[in-house]
């Protein structure tokens, strides 16, 4: 049996915010769940969406499972939605903030778990960043979706931050083409590196040059793969 | 200045060539109509269009037809926007293998038919949630625009007609858009471009009356000249709007 989906209210927020501050203060204290059926801090939704709390493998499992439980519903109620993705982080807040070793959990900045519509932060929330991603390429951005919810990976920062990169299916097939060890099911090891030649920041630069020159929203990632310089070569599964 | 170099002979876009207006459908949908003035341009017959809509991780990219065939769109519905996004468009003529012939970026539409077809708007509205702010100047993304707090149910038409608004918003963002361009890009030459900032530029030095361009450069005595400038340039359009004038109205309205 799950629980039906609510949207945090004002209030509800403003004590949301209130324990990310004191637990990044070193507070210990427990998530306050209470906050999710309280009538004062939260309230239901048109529609009756249930979920269940849940483990979920890498980003990728969780924002396809939120997919699948929201895809139905107008886009306008879900995608922007402060206080339904401000209820889902404190919902799932042993997977978006889990204690560390020291038994502290260390929260981050409010954006990642109470949406910051600024464009510079929008992108930034756990839960609702790689809903995005997986609405916009499905299963085909495994290289931004890899990895646990409450870990925001380099990879995910540099691409998703850019909107030319992200909305581009030719350009992020090509980035897992390169970076993506699909054997492994992980990013592959040193694609971050900043001495090896060919690597994700090298990548950047590179398409945002020939993004000057070519449409690259009408190639596909092969297409975009054989307009990059030889410096790649060592990163392309063809190329090898 | 900054100079850019253009080896593959790219052809600009005017941004005057492209009209493009948005419309709310009557089931609060986005829709918009589009139309390119390609005539002169020396384009191949059988280059492509596409016209592509974005905001954020919103992208929606349409192919409008070739050159010698154009198919300019009517009411072309952007499913999965929010009707009072600020949305901008692209346009691109595209060559068979992919290259770039002419684009045209960061075109703001029209939201209404009354706003005229050839003035380019420079300071576009996005109504997002500002928690308890009411405006917020957003100078970083590509284009500068004015924040408004969707909470506030007539704040659309409290940005346009309150003067208290009015009066006391507009020139503060005169000032925080002329700062940007001035003295933290260092851009002051009006005419290098038609990207925003020296369309701004043309906006303000236009108002004065002596119109005198920004100095230019980044050392200590030339910075306080650019905050001088800036201070003139506020005061020129505080002026023509009859700024002080309005103001001393609303009170005097309030107190009665």
């Amino acid at each position: 049996m799950g629980d039906l989906v609510r949207v945090l209210s004002d209030k509800g927020i403003q004590s949301f915010k209130g324990y990310l501050a004191e637990i990044r203060n070193g507070s210990t204290k427990a998530p306050p769940y209470e906050l999710l059926t309280d009538p004062w801090s939260s309230a239901k939704i048109q529609w009756e969406v249930e979920i269940e709390r849940r483990d979920f493998d890498s980003k990728l499992e969780a924002s396809r499972f939120l997919y699948d439980r929201f895809r139905m519903l107008p886009y306008l109620q879900v995608d922007q939605n402060i206080g339904l993705w401000s209820w889902l982080s404190l919902y799932y807040f042993e997977l978006v903030c889990p204690r560390n070793e020291n038994g502290r959990r260390l929260p981050g900045q409010d954006c990642r778990h109470i949406i910051d519509l600024d464009f510079r932060r929008y992108y930034y929330h756990l839960l609702n960043g790689p809903y995005n991603i997986y609405k916009l390429h499905k299963e085909k951005a495994p290289l931004l979706l890899s990895g646990p919810l409450y870990r925001t990976s380099t990879f995910y920062l540099q691409l998703a931050s850019r909107q030319g990169f992200v909305t581009n299916k030719g350009v992020m097939e090509a980035a897992n083409l390169l970076y993506y060890d699909f054997l492994n099911g992980r990013p592959k090891i040193a694609a971050l590196s900043k001495k090896k030649p060919g690597t994700l920041f090298r990548f950047i630069i590179v398409i945002q040059q020939l993004d000057l020159t070519y449409d690259l929203y009408s190639m596909n990632g092969e297409e975009v793969l054989n307009l990059l310089p030889s410096e790649f070569d060592e990163w392309h599964p063809n190329k090898l | 200045m900054i100079r850019r170099f253009n080896y593959t002979g790219r052809k600009k876009l005017a941004r005057t060539r492209v009209s493009i207006s948005l419309t709310q459908t009557s089931d609060n949908l986005l829709a918009f109509d589009a139309a390119v003035q390609l005539d002169g341009l020396d384009l191949p017959p059988s280059a492509k269009i596409f016209i592509e809509a974005y905001r954020r991780a919103y992208f929606k990219r349409i192919s409008c037809g070739t050159v010698s065939d154009p198919k300019f769109l009517r009411k072309f519905i952007l499913e999965g926007l929010d009707p009072q996004a600020l949305v901008r468009f692209r346009v691109k003529i595209v060559d068979k293998k992919g290259r770039i012939l002419a684009i045209a970026d960061r075109i703001i539409p029209r939201r209404t038919e009354e706003e005229s077809t050839d003035k380019i708007c420079l300071l576009p509205v996005d109504f997002v949630d500002l928690g308890q702010s009411i405006w917020r100047l957003d100078v970083d993304s590509d284009w500068p625009s004015l924040q408004l707090n969707k909470r506030i149910e007539n704040i659309r038409e409290i940005a346009r007609s309150d003067n208290y608004f009015l009066t006391l918003v507009y020139p503060e963002i005169v000032r925080q858009v002329l700062y940007k361009i001035v003295v933290e890009e260092d851009h002051t030459d009006p005419y290098t471009d038609d990207d925003w900032m020296s369309q701004w530029l043309r906006f303000v030095t236009d108002l004065s009356v002596d119109k005198l361009l920004p100095p230019s450069g980044e050392s200590e005595p030339v910075k306080m000249e650019k905050l001088k400038w800036i201070d003139d340039a506020v005061n020129a359009f505080s002026s023509n709007n009859k700024v002080l004038e309005k103001f001393i109205q609303s009170q005097n309205l309030r107190e009665k």
